[in-house]
């Protein structure tokens, strides 16, 4: 499952749509906060999609957090942002906005190798 | 005697030791001289006031009593006592209310000579208060980071989810162009904000780079697909030798591409993008046919905000390009007219130390 984590509602929906239709499963949250109790909840998350900028808990705090704890460490995280300054936490990659659709499905394809029909939750 | 390095001799017009004093004194620069072990010796009026001292309080004190940060003064002194000049060094220095001031400060020793060798005399400082400036550009920067992300957002849905849509073969007729064009339009504005941010973002800077191994030719074969399909026009690709390299791979993607863009949109076809072996260089050439660019346009191509008008837009992309072959030791140059053939040859060194 690949987690999309971004407080803009439109984005999260374009980005559900293009993935569910690609044929993954997904699930959304709308802050580092919310991505941190879906992470603890889920079984079986390939990949997070994040935003830096927004509120209750920004991009930047939820790896420092993911980063703390072992069982969430591993999970690989694309950053999605209008700039990277690759000053703390480790990513898989880093996707500027506007994300280029390419660069989106590869990085789906590289984490998320077995694709699962499925709803978004 | 011992004699100084410099003995400027007192111009006729100043009539008095006093008048030159109180020149001194009351500069808008802060100016003082520091002694070896960093006692000061003496200092302006700018210069203590700044800080909110008096002339007693500030002359015959140590200046790291000043200083907010121990490690840049110590490594100030060390760089002057070993006779090195200090151009514009970032400092923070700390007022009498415990406020902090951010400064540049330019320095160097007078040193004299003597029987027994060089001798310290003391510093000649000038500082120079830039904290509004700092604080300018910091709410300039944040202000740009949340213009990037306000614009990008948006964008991101229209660009991804046009993209999407087209994929599907049901779409046909005029709504599938309806939608290459929204498509496309949102690409444009993408660069244009990516070439703005970046322009506000370094003002003033050089552009960061971090080269790393790759291939010439294949950034330009991906951008030369690219804006085929974006701008449905032909671009013909001319790979002559070998043109691997050390590069900042998206910065020289983003050159290629504001140059192929440049072209296409101002010139006419037949478009072509040559990259070449040259020697310790890869050189690229982008050329176009057209209308021949106007000498006194082109002595200002590079310069940024040089052509505003309601068609050409901001024209910051040729100075982007510009700045960022600099970055990497290169230099580009454009020649129009000729067989009424426009074309920028840029030069590319191929690693650091091929960099001048």
């Amino acid at each position: 499952m690949i987690l999309i984590v971004d407080d803009d509602a439109d984005i999260r929906e374009t980005l559900c749509e293009v993935l569910q239709d690609e044929g993954y499963s997904v699930a959304t949250a709308r802050n580092g906060r919310e991505a941190l109790d879906a992470l603890r909840q889920a079984e079986h998350v390939c990949l997070v999609l994040l935003d830096l900028m927004m509120p209750v808990m920004s991009g930047r705090e939820f790896l420092q957090r993911q980063s703390a704890e072992p069982k969430l460490a591993s999970i690989p995280v694309v950053v999605m942002s209008a700039v990277w300054d690759d000053d703390g936490g480790t990513i898989a990659a880093f996707l500027r906005k506007p994300i280029p659709l390419p660069a989106l499905l590869s990085c789906a394809e590289q984490y998320c190798v077995e694709k699962q029909r499925a709803g978004s939750t | 005697m011992a004699r100084h390095q410099h003995a400027p001799s007192v111009p006729p017009f100043v009539r008095s030791l006093e008048h030159l004093m109180d020149f001194v004194d009351t500069a808008a620069v802060g100016l003082h001289w520091v002694a070896e072990d960093g006692t000061i010796l003496w200092a302006n009026r700018a210069d203590y006031e700044a800080l909110g001292y008096s002339a007693d309080e500030y002359i015959g004190h140590n200046i790291r009593e000043f200083h907010a940060e121990d490690e840049v003064i110590a490594d100030m002194l060390r760089r002057l006592a070993a006779g090195e000049r200090l151009q514009n060094y970032e400092a923070r220095l700390e007022c009498k209310d415990g406020s902090l001031r951010d400064v540049q400060i330019t320095s160097s020793v007078l040193f004299e000579e003597t029987p027994q060798g060089k001798r310290f005399v003391h510093t000649r400082c000038y500082t120079q208060d830039v904290t509004e400036r700092k604080r300018l550009e910091q709410a300039r920067d944040r202000f740009v980071s949340i213009l990037a992300h306000d614009l990008r957002n948006p964008l991101t849905s229209i660009s991804v989810e046009s993209e999407h849509l087209l994929k599907f073969d049901e779409l046909a007729g005029k709504h599938r162009k309806g939608l290459e064009r929204i498509h496309r339009a949102a690409s444009r504005i993408s660069r244009t904000i990516v070439d703005l941010i970046d322009f506000a973002r370094r003002l003033g800077r050089q552009v960061a780079i971090e080269p790393q191994a790759i291939d010439f030719a294949e950034v330009c074969r991906r951008i030369v697909d690219e804006m085929q399909v974006a701008a449905s026009a032909q671009i013909e690709l001319k790979v002559r030798g070998n043109v691997q390299g050390e590069w900042d791979p998206e910065r020289l993607e983003q050159a290629v591409s504001n140059l192929v863009r440049n072209a296409v949109h101002h010139g006419e076809p037949p478009f072509e993008v040559v990259v070449e072996d040259a020697g310790t260089d890869v050189l690229l050439k982008v050329s176009s046919c057209g209308p021949a660019i106007a000498p006194e346009a082109i002595n200002s191509i590079f310069e940024p905000f040089s052509h505003i008008s309601s068609t050409d837009g901001l024209r910051l992309g040729l100075f982007i390009v510009r700045e960022i072959v600099a970055a990497h030791g290169g230099s580009i140059e454009v020649t129009s007219g000729s067989g009424a053939k426009t074309v920028f040859v840029s030069r590319w060194p191929r690693s650091r130390g091929d960099r001048r």
